[in-house]
C-alpha cells in the first residue's frame, strides 16, 4: 500500500489522514506526496472544510421526552416487533431465553383447567350417588351391563349397597396421567361399573380378574370414596397449576 | 468519573433486563438526544425522527435481554434507531438510494428546487458568523440526505456524533475497512454537493474548487 509520490492520495486516504486512521508508514508517505502535491492538498482541506460544517450542526431540539410509560411492561411479553430490529449472532441464546417461559404457560394453564374440571366432575358424580335414591332407581337397570360406561352422563347408578373397599392410599402424583383402573379384588365377583368417565377412559376390569394390581397405590374408582378421592386430587392439582401460572405471569 | 458513570449504566441495563421500566427510561434520559440526532439527520424531519425514535426505544426495551452486557450500550443503541431510521426511509422515499458501494464516486447532484432559491439569496448571509445559518443548516442536511444510506449512517455518526470508527463499526456491524471506505465516500460526494451551492457557504467554509 505504499504511495508513489507521483500518484494522487485516494479520497479515503486524505479522509482516513483527517481522522489520524492512517497507519504510520501510510501517513508518512501521504505527507510526502502532500508537500509537493497542491491539487492533493486543496483535495484535502475542502475535506477537513466539509467535516468542520458537519461538526457545527447543531444538535436538533428534542420535540418531547421519549420516556416510557411505567405501565409498559406488557410489552416484553410480545415477541414480535413491528420493526425490523437487527439483533446479531449474539442475541439469538438469550432470546430463546426469554421466550421460553412463555409457550409453557399456555398449555400449562389449559392442562390446569383441564385437569380442575375433570376433577370437579369426579365430585359431582360421586357426591350425587349419595343423594337420596331418586335417580339410582332409575340406573339401576343398566348397571349390571359391565360394558364400559361411554355416556358421559350416567351418574349416580352405583348400587347403594355396594361394597365398600378400603381404599389405597392416595397417591396424588400420578392420577391426572395413569387411567386410573380399579384394583381388582379377587373377593367381590359383581364389580360395579365405575361410574361416569367421560374424558379418562377407565375400563372397568370386569371381565379380567385376574389383572396384575398395579404397583402404585391407586384410588379405587369404582367406590364412592374412590371418586371423592381422585375428584379432589384432580381439582386440587388443577387449581394448583392455575395458581401457579398465574403468579409467573405477574412477575 | 467516567468509570462511575459505566457501572451506574451497567446496573441500569441489568434492572432494564429484569423488566424495570423506571431504570430503562433513565437510560433514556442517558441517550435520547443522541439517538433522535442520529434519526433527524438520516431522515431529515423532526415529526417522523420523533415517531421512529420512540419506536426505536420501545423495541430497545423490549429486546433489551438482546443487549450484551459489556459492549457498548450506545452502539446497541444507535443500531436500533439507525435501522429503523433506514427502514423509514426506505419506506417513504419513492426512489431510494441504495448502497452503490461500487458506483459511489459517480456523483450525480441534481438540487431541489428550493435549494437554487436559497442560492439566489445567498449573499445576504453573514460570512463570518460562526453558528450556521438555518439556510446553511437545510443546505447540509439536504446534502446529507442525498447520501446512500449507509454513508449517511458513517458520515452521521462519526461526522455529527463524534463516534469513533470502532463505534461506528460496532454499530453498523461491519469492518473498520468499511467503515473508513464509508466515511470517505460520503465525505466526498457531500463536498461536492455543497461545493455546488458554495455561494452559501461563510467565507472560512468555502470548498476549494475540486481537482478534475
Amino acid at each position: 500500500m505504499t504511495q508513489h509520490s507521483d500518484r494522487h492520495l485516494t479520497t479515503e486516504q486524505l479522509s482516513a489522514l483527517l481522522d489520524e486512521q492512517l497507519s504510520d508508514e501510510e501517513r508518512a508517505a501521504c505527507e510526502i506526496h502532500l508537500r509537493s502535491c497542491r491539487q492533493c492538498r486543496s483535495a484535502l482541506e475542502s475535506l477537513r472544510q466539509t467535516v468542520a460544517l458537519l461538526r457545527a450542526l447543531p444538535m436538533p431540539d428534542l420535540p418531547r421526552s421519549f420516556i416510557l410509560p411505567t405501565n409498559l411492561t406488557y410489552l416484553r411479553e410480545r415477541a414480535q416487533s413491528p420493526a425490523r430490529v437487527e439483533t446479531p449472532a449474539l442475541t439469538a441464546p438469550t432470546m430463546a431465553q426469554q421466550r421460553r417461559p412463555t409457550p409453557l404457560k399456555h398449555p400449562l394453564r389449559i392442562l390446569s383447567t383441564l385437569v380442575a374440571v375433570i376433577g370437579l366432575f369426579f365430585l359431582l358424580s360421586s357426591l350425587l350417588t349419595m343423594l337420596p335414591r331418586s335417580m339410582s332407581e332409575s340406573a339401576s337397570s343398566s348397571s349390571t351391563t359391565g360394558a364400559p360406561a361411554s355416556k358421559p352422563q350416567q351418574m349416580g347408578h352405583v348400587p347403594a349397597t355396594q361394597v365398600r373397599k378400603t381404599p389405597a392410599a392416595t397417591n396424588s402424583g400420578t392420577t391426572n396421567t395413569t387411567p386410573a383402573r380399579p384394583t381388582p379384588t379377587p373377593t367381590v365377583s359383581p364389580i360395579p361399573t365405575p361410574t361416569a368417565s367421560n374424558t379418562i377412559n377407565a375400563v372397568p376390569g370386569t371381565g379380567q380378574p385376574s389383572l396384575p394390581p398395579p404397583s402404585l397405590p391407586l384410588p379405587d374408582l369404582s367406590t364412592t370414596l374412590g371418586q371423592l378421592e381422585v375428584g379432589f386430587t384432580l381439582l386440587a392439582l388443577g387449581i394448583l397449576g392455575l395458581l401457579f401460572t398465574r403468579r409467573r405471569r405477574s412477575v | 468519573m467516567g468509570e462511575i458513570v459505566r457501572d451506574n449504566e451497567e446496573q441500569l441495563i441489568a434492572r432494564s433486563q429484569q423488566g424495570d421500566v423506571n431504570a430503562f427510561n433513565e437510560l433514556i434520559l442517558l441517550y435520547q438526544a443522541t439517538a433522535y440526532g442520529v434519526v433527524y439527520r438520516m431522515v431529515g424531519e423532526a415529526e417522523s425522527a420523533a415517531d421512529i425514535t420512540q419506536d426505536a426505544f420501545i423495541a430497545a426495551f423490549r429486546h433489551i435481554e438482546s443487549f450484551r452486557v459489556g459492549s457498548s450500550f450506545r452502539a446497541w443503541l444507535l443500531r436500533i434507531a439507525s435501522n429503523m431510521a433506514c427502514d423509514h426511509w426506505r419506506r417513504t422515499q419513492r426512489h431510494p438510494l441504495e448502497s452503490l458501494d461500487q458506483l459511489g464516486d459517480e456523483d450525480e447532484l441534481h438540487s431541489a428546487s428550493d435549494l437554487s432559491a436559497l442560492v439566489a439569496q445567498g449573499e445576504e448571509h453573514n460570512p463570518e458568523a460562526y453558528a450556521l445559518s438555518q439556510e446553511l443548516q437545510a443546505l447540509i442536511q439536504q446534502g446529507i440526505q442525498e447520501l446512500p444510506l449507509d454513508q449517511r449512517v458513517a458520515v452521521v455518526l462519526c461526522d455529527i456524533q463524534g463516534l469513533s470508527y470502532e463505534e461506528v463499526a460496532a454499530t453498523t456491524q461491519t469492518t473498520l475497512g468499511t467503515v473508513r471506505s464509508r466515511i470517505a465516500r460520503g465525505r466526498k460526494r457531500l463536498r461536492d454537493y455543497l461545493s455546488q451551492h458554495k455561494e452559501l457557504l461563510p467565507r472560512q467554509y468555502r470548498l476549494p474548487t475540486n481537482r478534475e
